[in-house]
């Protein structure tokens, strides 16, 4: 279980989140919505050490703050970061291998093939294109990839940001139905996306995040229906 | 508390600055007497300010023990790396900041020519080691220079071709002053001479690697190979001549280089791929006529190693303004002068000098063979 | 024969080139930053192994393997002084100009350190080998293939090997290598070991043919203009951009000795008017 409480971040000078409480039980799949620099990236880049930060994370009990990227991937904490960042001159395969580093012991050969075997049947076309380097895989691919390096890394729980951006409507669908399928095998998911409606409808529970703070939170349906929510950020009108 | 940093850093600049402008008000006639020396002392030249440095310092020790006029001879030393910009820098640089009485540059021409108009302008009696045409024709009447021209080594060299008999001549030379002017004169005396030029190459100061040329030097059909260089590439020329056949073995030619060939930097590298080589040269670190010899000997015992043609005549400089200055009676730049225009036969380590009415100084020069990496030398060439 | 003697000094100067550019584009890859003391360290590893086997006077294989840990070492140390302290500075051009710097300081300590005076290296193999006019030093010889097996290794290294994959990794992409766990302060330093062992080596083997002097940097040049030709951040551009440049500096003695540098630069930009990512080009380009 991941808990954040009177989590703050600062880039230099300015802070970035001002107080987050959150917390995500085994196995769930929780959202995180808001507008553009809300501070969704910053929060991700908190759990996974790349910002510097005051307040607590823990992990099942233990102190993540004390640690640095390395030991956190090596927890099982993967971070997908936006914009998909494939290795570009590695082809899709030698991505997926690059991903099992933290488990991989340096001198064998490692044993790839359960991961693969779970990752190329979640994501065929990923096995189709195996061979091809990676930067000319479409965007949709790219995401798949960025998502199976991730799981390549035996994870416990993986956080998702912003899964969606820049991908087609149908593609999105075609994501988040995968992802979906990750978290019923077990798989907790944290994600952070600014496409609220897809947000909502693949996670239980939601925090919606503003200018560094949680400002409301809840079951994911409840959030949905709500009328503040659905004005906000559903770009519907109200009554 | 940032404010306070700032405010001591500032105090502290004030105080540094006014430390500094106190420096140069020593009055003139009291006090050392200031002599500037502009060589390379870092960069790829280092090589040759170490050793200007290290005959220079013993003439000072020498002077030093009596002193100059009842006052202390006292050397400051700028660095111009043997390039004419940063010589020229320097040399703005020691002007502006002391009252000196006399300067000393380093051996390379195109240094000294850069500097030649300020050399003009400010009068002081300005010594160097350069050698090439430019200097000697340059009416700069405070410019001395320790050695004979270029033309008159280009034209030793030209006489030994002739007296040898050869009939085809090769010639490899450097891009800088000396490689040009003397290379010309050389090319010059051989075609009055009637000797054929068959190939005459320009290699560039960055070169490491001569194999090229001196292919190209064998492909001419030479019966004489005449190679210009300073002391960074001679040794690299000699190893590769050696290499291809060139200078030692059964189809060995005649190779002549100039002074650097013969200086003990280059011989050392070199090794036995010095051997064979004949070089035209002011001094030699294995002459064995004196006052040389013990000179050479008390660098040697000095510095534990054999003394180049620049240590030598940067002690030669120095002993010479030193002693005008004697004559002269005075530090006076112009008076100073005279002496030295007056001068006509003074005995130093490397020649007899004497002012003939240009800036060069040197009445000597040996045409020397290499043998067993000890040059020897063959014939004493004065001047007229 | 003037052409065959030309050509196999093309090829052996070219190796040298080579070695200093493969380094330089790992640099170039890992980091993204152009490193300009790669010829000081270059002439470091002259000066170096000169001091493992003449003042130490260990024997050759001592010579080999002692260098490659001391330069092990010094490329690390590289990394750490030049690199990594202003490796998260706001501009990129930083740690370029504390290259600049690096480069003019180790010039100097050479100097300090080993005196002003060129020092002289044995050859491996001492002697010259004939071939009719062809006369080549049996140091080219070794340069080729000592030079050669070092790449091939390196080539291995990273195309065969996992390690290699994660270094590789590192440097297309650091945020992203750090989140999925790789170590890359370690990626980092053993990419500059490699470069510096590359380099170093070049050093050892140049040293016997051109005197161990502060000056022996100044190949870098050519290694510069090596690795734009054949594709600038292509590891295989830079060993065949060098080769070229090797044989065109080779060659162009036959037509004029003065201005045989310019007629390599001349190469270069009709090579880049044509085709201006190199003959091997960047393989990959920007998906929006």
């Amino acid at each position: 279980m991941l808990e954040i409480k009177d989590l703050h971040a600062y880039y230099g000078p300015i802070e970035a989140l001002k107080g987050i409480n959150l917390k995500v039980d085994e196995g769930a799949a929780v959202a995180i919505i808001g507008a553009n620099g809300a501070g969704k990236t910053t929060l991700l880049n908190s759990i996974s050490r790349m910002v510097k930060t005051t307040g607590s994370i823990t992990w099942n009990g233990q102190d993540l703050t004390v640690l640095n990227a390395t030991k956190i991937a090596k927890m099982g904490i993967m971070h997908v970061p936006s914009g998909r960042h494939v290795f570009p001159g590695l082809t899709v395969y030698e991505n997926l291998e690059v991903g099992s580093v933290n488990w991989h012991s340096p001198l064998k050969d490692g044993d790839y093939t359960k991961d693969l075997e779970f990752i190329y049947n979640l994501f065929p076309r990923l096995e189709e294109r195996k061979n091809q380097l990676a930067w000319s895989l479409s965007g949709g691919e790219q995401q798949m990839l960025a998502v199976g390096r991730a799981l390549m890394g035996r994870p416990k729980i993986l956080l998702l940001d912003e899964p969606s951006m820049g991908l087609a409507p149908v593609v999105v669908n075609e994501l988040f139905e995968k992802i979906d399928e990750i978290n019923q095998q077990g798989m907790t998911v944290l994600i952070v996306e600014q496409n609220s409606k897809v947000a909502l409808h693949h996670s239980s529970y939601a925090y919606v995040i503003d200018d560094g703070k949680i400002t409301m939170e809840g079951p994911s349906e409840e959030l949905a229906n709500d009328d503040r929510i659905v004005e906000a950020y559903l770009g519907k009108k109200r009554g | 508390m940032k404010k306070a940093i700032s405010i001591i850093l500032v105090c502290f600049m004030i105080f540094g600055l006014a430390a500094c402008g106190n420096g140069g008000n020593e009055p003139a006639e009291q006090g050392t007497i200031k002599i500037a020396v502009i060589d390379a002392f870092t960069g790829d030249k280092a090589v040759n300010g170490q050793y200007s440095k290290e005959g220079i310092e013993l003439a000072l020790a020498e002077i030093n023990e009596k002193g100059v006029l009842g006052r202390q001879v006292e050397l400051i030393y700028e660095d111009g790396q043997g390039k004419e910009t940063e010589t020229t820098n320097a040399y703005q640089k020691v002007i502006s900041e002391h009252e000196l009485d006399a300067v000393i540059l380093d051996k390379y021409s195109s240094d000294v020519l850069a500097v030649e108009q300020f050399v003009k302008e400010n009068g002081l009696p300005t010594f160097c080691q350069g050698s090439s045409i430019k200097i000697e024709a340059s009416d700069t009447s405070n410019l001395y220079s320790t050695r004979r021209s270029d033309a008159g080594a280009g034209g030793s060299v030209v006489a030994f071709i002739k007296e040898q008999g050869l009939k085809k001549v090769a010639i490899l030379h450097s891009p800088d002053a000396l490689g040009q002017s003397m290379g010309q004169v050389v090319v010059d005396g051989l075609t009055k001479a009637g000797i054929e030029v068959v190939s005459d190459q320009q290699f560039a100061n960055e070169d490491q690697n001569f194999t090229n040329y001196i292919a190209k030097v064998l492909a001419s059909g030479c019966d004489c190979f005449v190679a210009i260089a300073q002391t960074t590439h001679s040794a690299q020329i000699m190893i590769a001549a050696q290499e291809a056949g060139l200078s030692q073995g059964e189809n060995a030619i005649t190779c002549i280089g100039n002074s650097a060939f013969v200086q003990q930097s280059s011989i050392q590298n070199a090794l036995e791929a010095s051997n064979n080589w004949y070089a035209c040269t002011a001094f030699s670190p294995t002459i064995s006529m004196e006052p040389t010899a013990s000179w050479i000997k008390k660098y040697n015992d000095t510095y534990g190693r054999l003394p180049d043609m620049t240590s030598a005549c940067m002690y030669d400089s120095l002993k010479m303004l030193a002693n005008a200055m004697e004559t002269a009676g005075t530090t006076d730049p112009a008076k100073v002068n005279e002496a030295l225009h007056a001068m006509t036969d003074y005995r130093g380590v490397v020649a007899s000098y004497g002012y003939q009415g240009t800036p060069m100084l040197s009445k000597a020069e040996y045409v020397c063979h290499i043998e067993d990496q000890k040059s020897i030398v063959l014939q004493i060439v004065y001047a007229e | 024969m003037l052409y065959l003697q030309m050509a196999i000094t093309g090829i052996s100067m070219g190796m040298l080139y080579a070695l200093m550019a493969m380094g330089l584009t790992l640099i170039v890859k890992a980091v993204g930053v152009l490193n300009f003391a790669h010829g000081q360290l270059f002439m470091l590893g002259a000066y170096l192994t000169w001091m493992l086997t003449y003042s130490l006077n260990l024997p050759l294989w001592g010579v080999i393997v002692c260098g490659i840990i001391v330069f092990a070492i010094c490329g690390a140390a590289y990394m750490f002084s030049v690199y990594w302290p202003l490796r998260n500075s706001s501009w990129k051009v930083t740690v370029t100009i504390s290259t600049l710097g690096a480069s003019i300081a180790l010039k100097e300590f050479v100097q300090i350190v080993w005196g002003t005076i060129p020092l002289t290296m044995k050859p491996i193999v001492n002697g010259v080998f004939h071939f009719g006019t062809v006369y080549l030093n049996y140091q080219y010889i070794f340069i080729i293939l000592i030079g050669g097996g070092l790449m091939a290794l390196v080539y291995i290294l990273f195309e065969k090997t996992f390690l290699g994959k994660v270094m590789q990794a590192t440097a297309q992409d650091r945020y992203c290598a750090e989140l999925i766990g790789i170590p890359t302060i370690v990626s980092i330093m053993a990419t500059y070991m490699i470069s510096m062992v590359l380099s170093g080596t070049g050093g050892w083997l140049a040293g016997p043919l051109f005197l161990v002097s502060s000056s022996l940097g100044s190949l870098a040049q050519k290694a510069f203009a090596g690795m734009v030709l054949g594709g600038f951040g292509d590891v295989k551009g830079a060993i065949v951009g060098c080769l070229l440049i090797g044989m065109i500096e080779s060659f162009g003695l036959i037509i004029t000795d003065a201005y045989k540098d310019a007629i390599v630069f001349a190469v270069l930009i009709i090579v880049l008017v044509v085709r201006p990512t190199g003959i091997f080009g960047e393989k990959i380009s920007e998906k929006a």
